[in-house]
């Protein structure tokens, strides 16, 4: 298997077009994913006509690059401009844009960038040793299995909500209903559609994303520069450890980044879930953990570690339901689906005895674009950071059209602008008022996964309950989801014996 | 205005409770329709959300009933002065949407550029309309030619 | 210094113009005389974007000119023929109008358009479908399921959406037995939720199924369609095993809006056809497994016509 790995990794570095040509994705879905609105699934559909015409290692190297690339580029524009530029860094954008407003832009992509690779070679070695046996298991999350899962998941919503608890649910609550917009998943009912077909297939995440996170926070800025804030958008270094991520600064950081590693792992692996959610895990867990759980959501090194490692986990862990059972982990994947049928390859069990040559070029291809991206960021961070740091009457108008075209260009739908509106409006009476959006977001991603496989697992175990309870993977994820809530109720009972403290003092 | 963290518990909380009452009895009964005969149907999941979500919207207002004389609260700062800003660019937003589809991109973008850009305070003319016609020639060529997207 | 601004100004104004007047004029020679663009109801890389796109490239050669895809996904299909509908019928504008939106989704949601408001260019290919269930399982046959079922009162059964339940449910009918439908988002997805013992069956779509057949995972105990499956042709179809009416369809073709000038629609018929005969596009659609199969545009009209009738059934599930 070793020397089946070198020879993929001599097929892509020794051959100077497929080496251009991973190069190329890698940098267009950089491009695609720090441009708000646009998303790395976009880039990847756009790449997909070209790989009529070129050979399968040139278009599966370009796809991954630009998968990887995408995943990352959102959090640059998180960091730079406090708008994810893809869902996957919403997780990011508080802490990332909290440093870039110290002057430490420099490193947080620096530490973004090392935790996102990190991820994903991690997930990418994953992949390659032991692919097969994690797909056999992930079989047997069947809907109860999920269903449990998510309502572990849900009681994140209580944890990302900060002070009131009560707000954060009610955010989540706001966002399982926007997420039950569209076609009812059993009986294929409309709801919610007010009469119009588009809204069919639902509300998009990135338009959602774009308009409460984004613009939200654009309009926030924007209240600052009538107080007469002209200057720069972003404070310059003010020496020059803010801009360089110091060993010691990633030691810190280690164990979220493991953590996070392997909750990426996990969440990619499992079909349909996606790195937006293992951002979001990811983060949660490392503040619970942390030493300074303060500091998540005012800067904190560790948070954007901890995300950024979880979301490009998940971009290795994706391709292991992919190639092991021919089953997508989420849209992208599905996307390349796509791509290895144009070149005659069905993903899948057969792809091992089929073109195993092919199949280890992808791995390498994987691990290599991981490189490529190091080596690109590392190049024009500066060059990005300098752009952000333009006058503010020039950035957030321009922010603002990216916004609006790339939102109208993931459908063509004058509609989307309009969700978008709405959601920033939204977004932004959330963030007035104390409520996180976040916790919206989080509910919006896990409404449709949650019920799809709560009624599914109740139509197979004909409405009897007991289906939750008949497994040990159940069992283990009550418990989690107990100890979760028990996390909670102790964290807020520490808070709340602290604020008493100090209105003593 | 100055408002009190725990009158916005209070008022909020009461508004998204009559929301919510708004959900579960109107909204929900006219968009989904009622599938007979299952005890889990399309409305089950949202009638039970808006149920949950009535009974915090309560504990809301009262958290905030509760806490009102508590000291240092949190105040919220709503001046409308500082948010005249957000409206006209919400404004702006709103006019290119419902232009754009019938002028055309290109003089939508510009024009909207320009207008944001000067009511942000940029009053430099040379990179007022370099950048309102630059920018968005570069994203119609970036969208057009490269990735084949057509822009109204 | 005035005088330079106004030149700029002006300069950039008559940029504007240029760019915004581009406006394409359409020339009344010969059609096609510039590009024509064919909307896809699904998103890029799906079977049916991918077979849209070979067509494409494939008619290109007869048409003369540039077909190029745009992707307009969304309410499960319907939204890609909604934007058909609302084209000019110049001929420049078609679509794949796949069956599912026209005769099954009208009667889960309320759509604008009917099947009239649309000519036929061609069906292309045909999905086909078949009753699979775990090579370990205790079930070797149709009639081994329906004991099952009988037995235990009912049984579970994975598919991705309607028409699939269809043929569990004549099978269900003339057995008296129950078989409850579990919908999963994909076909993958309903193939692993066999594979993970969580469901005793699937009627799963080909391409889904067939990679599991030849690792033998997978045991396929008949085909929902017409015809028996050419990887599996020792397996009857549900019809020579007894249950009439129990066969499945669904296909994939083109159209354009209603009202389309005869001469254009025969100049696309025929450009459309011989691109069917292409061997890069009949290569794919053996990839993708959806066997291609020729059907005129009128009998495709016909097909969907007779299906949006017998579907009638949808409605009893469901009041609003």
């Amino acid at each position: 298997m070793f020397l089946l790995l070198l020879q993929g990794f001599g097929d892509i570095v020794l051959n100077i077009h497929n080496l251009i040509f991973l190069i190329g994705g890698v940098a267009l879905g950089l491009i695609m994913g720090a441009i708000p609105g646009l998303t790395s699934t976009m880039a990847i559909a756009l790449i997909i006509p070209l790989t009529f015409y070129i050979t399968p290692v040139q278009s599966l190297v370009m796809l991954l690059g630009a998968y990887n690339g995408g995943i990352f580029g959102g959090s640059l524009s998180a960091i730079l401009l406090a708008t994810p530029g893809t869902p996957a860094s919403a997780a990011t954008a508080a802490d990332g844009f909290k440093l870039a407003l110290q002057g430490k832009a420099g490193k947080a992509i620096k530490m973004a960038i090392t935790s996102s690779i990190f991820g994903c070679l991690f997930s990418s070695i994953v992949l390659i040793i032991i692919a097969e046996p994690i797909a056999r298991y992930a079989l047997k999350f069947g809907p109860g299995e999920y269903t449990v899962l998510m309502i572990f998941s849900l009681t994140i919503i209580a944890s990302a909500a900060g002070k009131s608890v009560i707000k954060g649910l009610i955010g989540g609550i706001l966002g399982l209903l926007f997420g039950m917009v569209g076609l009812d998943p059993i009986y294929s009912v409309p709801r919610f559609t007010f009469g119009i077909p588009y809204l069919g297939s639902g509300l998009s995440l990135v338009v959602m994303l774009i308009g409460s996170l984004a613009v939200s926070e654009i309009f926030r800025q924007i209240e600052s520069v009538s107080m007469g804030r002209v200057s720069a958008h972003l404070p310059p270094p003010t020496c020059r450890e803010d801009d360089r991520l110091s060993f010691s600064e990633m030691k810190q950081s280690f164990k979220s980044m493991m953590r996070s590693a392997l909750i990426g792992c996990g969440i990619g692996s499992l079909p349909g879930l996606g790195p937006t959610l293992a951002a979001y895990i990811g983060y949660d867990m490392a503040k619970r953990n942390s030493k300074n759980p303060d500091l998540f959501g005012e800067g904190s090194l560790e948070g954007i570690a901890a995300a950024e490692t979880a979301n490009n986990a998940v971009c290795g862990a994706n391709l292991i339901p992919l190639l092991a059972l021919g089953v997508p982990g989420d849209t992208v994947a599905a996307i390349l689906i796509g791509a290895f049928m144009i070149q005659g390859l069905t993903p899948g069990p057969l792809i091992f005895r089929e073109a195993p040559e092919l199949v280890y070029s992808i791995y390498a291809g994987l691990i290599l674009s991981n490189i490529v991206l190091f080596i690109i960021v590392m190049l024009t961070h500066k060059g990005f950071s300098r752009i952000a740091r333009l006058e503010t009457t020039i950035i957030y108008p321009v922010v603002l059209m990216f916004c609006i075209v790339g939102v109208y260009a993931l459908n063509q739908s004058i509609f989307d602008i309009w969700i978008m509106m709405m959601f920033a409006i939204i977004g932004y009476i959330m963030v007035k008022f104390d409520f996180s959006p976040a916790t919206m977001m989080i509910g919006f991603i896990l409404s449709p996964i949650f019920e799809l496989n709560l009624r599914q697992a109740l139509l197979i175990s004909n409405n009897q309950l007991s289906i939750f309870f008949s497994t040990p993977i159940t069992w283990v994820f009550w418990l989690i989801t107990l100890y979760s809530v028990y996390n909670i109720l102790n964290r807020k009972r520490k808070e709340r014996q602290r604020e008493k403290q100090q209105a003593i003092l | 205005m100055e408002i009190k963290e725990s009158s916005v518990e209070k008022y909020g909380g009461i508004v998204i409770g009559l929301l919510t009452l708004l959900l579960y009895f109107w909204v929900i009964p006219s968009q989904i329709g009622h599938v007979k005969k299952v005890p889990v149907e399309p409305q089950t999941l949202p009638k039970i959300l808006a149920i949950i979500m009535f009974v915090l919207s309560i504990a809301l207002s009262v958290t905030g009933h509760l806490n009102r004389h508590k000291a240092n609260q949190k105040v919220y700062k709503v001046a409308l002065s500082e948010m005249k800003l957000v409206f006209f660019s919400l404004g702006v937003l709103i006019v290119y949407t419902v232009v754009v589809s019938h002028i055309g991109y290109m003089i939508t973008t510009v024009a909207s550029l320009a207008a944001l850009m000067y009511a942000f305070g940029q009053r430099n003319r040379i990179k007022l309309i370099g950048v309102s016609v630059l920018v968005p020639l570069g994203i119609m060529i970036f969208f057009t030619k490269l990735m084949q997207i057509h822009l109204p | 210094m005035m005088k330079k601004f106004m030149a700029l100004l002006l300069v950039c104004c008559m940029t504007l113009v240029l760019f915004s007047g581009c406006t394409q004029t359409k020339t009344e020679e010969k059609f096609p005389a510039e590009a024509i663009t064919l909307v896809v109801n699904y998103g890029g890389g799906g079977s049916t974007d991918l077979s849209a796109r070979a067509l494409a490239k494939a008619a290109e050669a007869s048409l003369g000119v540039p077909v190029t895809i745009e992707n307009k996904s969304g309410g499960s299909g319907s939204t890609g023929v909604i934007e058909v509908q609302n084209s000019k019928n110049d001929g420049y504008t078609i679509g794949t109008l796949t069956y599912s939106p026209l005769a099954i989704l009208p009667y889960q949601m309320t759509v604008p358009y009917t099947i009239d408001d649309f000519d036929f260019i061609m069906g292309y290919g045909e999905y086909r479908y078949g009753i699979a269930v775990k090579s370990d399982s205790p079930y070797n046959t149709i009639e081994d399921l329906v004991n099952a079922a009988r037995e235990n009162g009912g049984m579970a059964f994975s598919a991705s959406g309607y028409p699939q339940p269809f043929a569990m449910q004549k099978i269900a009918e003339k057995e008296d037995v129950i078989f409850n439908y579990v919908p999963f988002s994909s076909g993958s997805d309903a193939v692993t939720a066999v594979l993970g013992g969580h469901v005793e069956a699937t009627v799963g779509i080909i391409s889904s199924v067939v990679p599991f057949l030849e690792t033998g995972e997978l045991k396929l105990l008949a085909s929902a369609s017409s015809k028996r499956w050419d990887e599996a042709p020792d397996v009857e179809t549900l019809e020579e095993l007894g249950y009439e009416d129990a066969s499945i369809q669904s296909y994939v073709g083109l159209g354009a809006p209603a009202g389309i000038s005869e001469e254009n629609l025969k100049i696309l018929r025929e450009a459309f056809a011989k691109a069917f005969e292409d061997q890069e596009f009949q290569d794919l659609m053996v990839k993708l497994q959806l066997p291609a199969s020729y059907i005129s545009g009128d009998e495709y009209k016909t097909l969907c016509q007779e299906g949006f009738e017998a579907n009638k059934v949808l409605l009893e599930n469901v009041t609003q």
